[in-house]
């Protein structure tokens, strides 16, 4: 690696250190409360090494929890990534990288935290071919390295409180949607919407397709709400 | 544990796609303003739906734990805990629950 190129790598491993401290906490408990929905410690682990991503995640574990099937997960995981098409459409253009490969590594590796510190870092060298590889490889490894840690601490959860683990995720979802949807009435009305959607979608579909139907039609919400200008902010 | 892992594999094709077809698209295509749109939305209906009605059968003895729960979790996130202090929240608000109840 060229003197400059491993510079830019420093510069975006450096600049990945409040994503790790946003990541780390959540993957503890990813690892923690897989462990409750009977996933092993080798199955949590590989799972943010290779699947990495944080809500996506959380719902497979509540699908495995409810026993739903492999493509209702599967499918529901999918539509919730699909952001990531947009995220690295506005990304890869930037880095003009020529390799397939080294394109295909960095688009890997995009995440709503890392895309948002790429394209504001004030750190002009992390928006780098190398400086991306230094921000994905600190986010990813603090991601599944903290999955691993969580696995293995679930062991030390006091019996009394095992059951009580099984509402974690219901509250670790909440904890997410509250500070999103803050002064936000439109993300409000989408997510009490998706809510209404499956309630209904129960009624006729088993619950892994509800959650996607929720999902679809939820998000479909927004052609009926007015645009305000505050949505160029909210893109990201 | 073969399902384990076949689901992590399948799991792990369907967040690789969206990010790599970009990388293969090419630097000039823009996907319509329409299909951005609804994009945006998605996390928030997958949260929405994620929450509800499913919070209600986490505790499939009683629809109260996970009433409590919620309430904790909003309570501490309206208070602007990190998510993570919403989720040990609604453990602790169940735990209390099972408890009594």
């Amino acid at each position: 690696m060229p003197q400059s190129a491993f510079h830019h790598f420093r510069q975006g491993l450096k600049a990945s250190f409040p994503v790790v401290v946003g990541y780390l906490p959540i993957a503890f408990s990813f690892g923690l409360v897989s462990h409750e929905g009977g996933l092993p410690w080798w199955a949590a682990g590989l799972m943010s090494l290779i699947v990495y991503t944080g809500a996506g995640q959380f719902a497979a574990l509540s699908m495995l929890g409810m026993g739903t099937p492999m493509p209702e997960i599967v499918a529901a995981v999918l539509f919730m990534n699909l952001r990531h098409i947009v995220m690295n459409l506005a990304l890869l253009p930037k880095l003009a990288i020529r390799s397939l490969g080294l394109r295909s590594l960095v688009a890997l590796g995009v995440t709503d935290e890392t895309f948002a510190v790429s394209l504001f870092s004030a750190d002009e060298e992390v928006l780098t071919t190398a400086g991306m590889l230094g921000l994905n490889l600190g986010a990813w490894s603090s991601w599944w390295m903290g999955s691993l840690v969580g696995a293995w601490a679930a062991g030390l959860v006091p019996k009394g409180l095992n059951d009580a683990m099984a509402v974690m995720l219901y509250g670790l979802f909440i904890g997410l949607l509250v500070p999103a949807v803050r002064g936000k009435s439109r993300g409000l009305v989408i997510a009490l919407g998706a809510m209404a959607v499956n309630l209904a979608a129960r009624q006729v579909l088993a619950p892994g397709w509800a959650l996607v139907a929720a999902i679809l039609l939820g998000a479909g919400l927004t052609f009926l709400l007015p645009e305000k200008a505050e949505e160029a902010k909210d893109a990201l | 544990m073969r399902s384990d892992l076949l689901l992590i594999l399948a799991l792990s094709l369907s967040t690789a796609v969206p990010r790599l077809l970009p990388a293969f698209l090419g630097d000039r295509f823009q996907p319509p303003e329409a299909f951005r749109r609804w994009l945006d939305a998605v996390p928030f209906a997958a949260l929405g739906a994620l929450i509800f009605p499913g919070i209600l059968s986490a505790d499939p003895s009683t629809p109260l734990t996970g009433l409590a729960a919620g309430a904790a979790a909003l309570a501490a996130s309206l208070l602007r805990a990190p998510a993570y202090g919403a989720a040990i929240a609604s453990v602790l608000a169940a735990a209390l629950v099972q408890a009594l109840h």
